[in-house]
């Protein structure tokens, strides 16, 4: 008996909820990263929640190395266990993003040491701050399409996250232009922080639309 | 006299442990390739398929044997099992693609006819027409099943994986009953089909898929298994549906020959597609050449 309901375990949909961890990860992940951005002015509130972001980090690195193991030796069909790594890979870079992000960011709120500066970090941070919200309706799209078996729905919430994914886009070339536009009155660490922050936080988005993209290569190469 | 009944016992488990080993990986490929199942369990799966098979309805297959060979003695049927394992041992090591069904269906009527038996013209046309209609129907059944099961999405894909895959175990055995019945009967029939003869067939079965079968079943299954569930499970169905049939009138079919064209026509049914066709060809071609070339040996020895 115990053998037979071995058999009726979909490997796959095992995998599909492990990865799903992983996404719940990066959305605690995400939540402490929009705390950090409403408290950029206080240092030890920032380094705590650092390293929160790190703990769930190296938690999420942990899920998604058991997930690979799995991936390799479970009841899963040779011919989508690329696509389930890679997507493995694709939910881990979510969460080691966001690490990044808050590393970024508590370092250079130590060196913001004039008023000019702070203020700048504030500003800025609106702008990451939409960029955030934009990852958390992707990661709660992407939760959906861990969770139904309803291959439409996967469509639509692929084309969903596209959508989000173009938003971040603007957001952030719009913040390019910005950033460009004031240049000359911003020190070089400043030009590269808000750069690099506004680079990173598109890649998390990014990486959500290519794992919404993996999700339903998945799909269709199991059933068709 | 007692020699010889030993030594056609003997035959008949070489011939059938071979048979059995060569073709378990086409059987339960799928289902362990797939990791359904361990590979034990599907060994395990596939011999009882084939011992189900050869016990219920491989009896059948004594009437085309009796049909294609009157006059069969102990040492004629000796001649032909042995034959026919030399044949299967060669082709198999030049990795000539060769089914032992068709070789021994072409051999009886060499043998028959060098040995001045009537042999029944009718009955023979019917195979060969078989051999020629089968494999067409397989190609057009796999190819609008796979087109018919991919028009539209299902409602929940997780059911749908779940139901291929208890599916793929269910048509793994059906598989092996349908070669055990077909197969595996008419070379037990060419032996006889007593006791002692049935009894070395299932032990046969057992042995050959134990110990030959496993090596082909991990190769087999990697390469069956780049196809997806659908495929392969288009392919088992038309090729257990094609086989009973064959096997209800009493007509040798081998099951690499449905699955082979089975394969294909899933294979072209996408409108992507990069399909290697000569490995195809040469299975094609080792359909013409083991019967053509077991007829002309049976010629010669009869």
């Amino acid at each position: 008996m115990k053998n037979f309901k071995g058999i009726l375990v979909l490997g796959e949909r095992n995998i599909f909820g492990e990865l799903s961890q992983i996404i719940s990860i990066a959305a605690q992940a995400n939540t402490i990263m929009k705390v950090m951005f409403n408290n950029s002015g206080n240092n030890q509130a920032l380094t705590e929640n650092m390293h929160a972001v790190r703990a769930l980090e190296k938690k999420s690195d942990e899920v998604a190395f058991r997930l690979s193991e799995n991936i390799t030796a479970g009841a899963v069909s040779p011919n989508i266990i690329d696509n389930l790594i890679e997507s493995a890979h694709l939910a881990d870079n979510i969460v080691d993003t966001l690490f990044y992000l808050s590393r970024e960011l508590s370092r250079m709120v130590k060196a913001n040491t004039t008023d000019f500066a702070v203020h700048q970090e504030a500003e800025w941070a609106e702008v990451y701050k939409q960029m955030l919200a934009l990852v958390d309706q992707t990661l709660a799209k992407l939760q959906q399409m861990l969770s139904t078996g309803n291959v439409p729905q996967i469509l639509q919430l692929r084309k969903e996250i596209e959508a989000l994914e173009e938003q971040g886009d603007d957001i952030k070339d719009a913040g390019f232009d910005k950033l460009y536009s004031m240049a000359s009155r911003l020190h070089f660490l400043q030009f590269f922080h808000y750069s690099e922050m506004l680079h990173k936080s598109d890649d998390v988005l990014d990486n959500c639309e290519d794992l919404s993209d993996v999700i339903v290569s998945i799909v269709t190469s199991i059933l068709k | 006299m007692l020699l010889l009944s030993v030594g056609l016992v003997v035959l008949i488990f070489l011939a059938v442990m071979l048979v059995a080993g060569n073709n378990l990986s086409a059987c339960v490929g799928p289902t362990v390739g797939s990791r359904i199942v361990t590979k034990r369990f599907g060994t395990l799966l596939g011999a009882a398929g084939f011992s189900v098979g050869l016990l219920v309805q491989g009896s059948g297959m004594t009437r085309s044997v009796g049909i294609l060979l009157p006059a069969a003695s102990l040492v004629l049927r000796a001649e032909a099992l042995l034959v026919a394992i030399i044949v299967f041992v060669v082709a198999y090591r030049l990795r000539v693609p060769m089914s032992l069904n068709m070789s021994l269906v072409g051999l009886l009527a060499g043998l028959s006819i060098a040995g001045d038996s009537p042999l029944n013209g009718l009955f023979v046309g019917e195979v060969v027409l078989t051999w020629v209609v089968v494999p067409l129907i397989a190609f057009a059944v796999a190819f609008f099943l796979i087109r018919f099961l991919n028009r539209s999405w299902p409602a929940n894909f997780w059911h749908r994986l779940q139901e291929y895959k208890v599916l793929l175990i269910v048509l793994s055995f059906s598989t092996a009953y349908v070669t055990g019945a077909n197969t595996l009967g008419m070379i037990v029939a060419t032996g006889g089909f007593d006791s002692a003869a049935v009894l070395a067939a299932v032990a046969a079965i057992f042995v050959g898929s134990f110990f030959l079968g496993e090596g082909a079943i991990r190769r087999v299954s990697q390469e069956f298994f780049l196809m997806r569930y659908a495929n392969a499970a288009t392919t088992l169905i038309t090729s257990t549906v094609l086989v009973e049939l064959a096997t209800v009138f009493n007509i040798p079919l081998s099951i690499t020959q449905t699955t082979s064209v089975a394969v294909f026509g899933t294979g072209v049914s996408y409108k992507t597609k990069l399909v290697s066709v000569k490995p195809f060809l040469k299975v094609v071609a080792g359909w013409v050449i083991a019967p053509l070339l077991s007829f002309a040996i049976g010629l010669l020895i009869g």
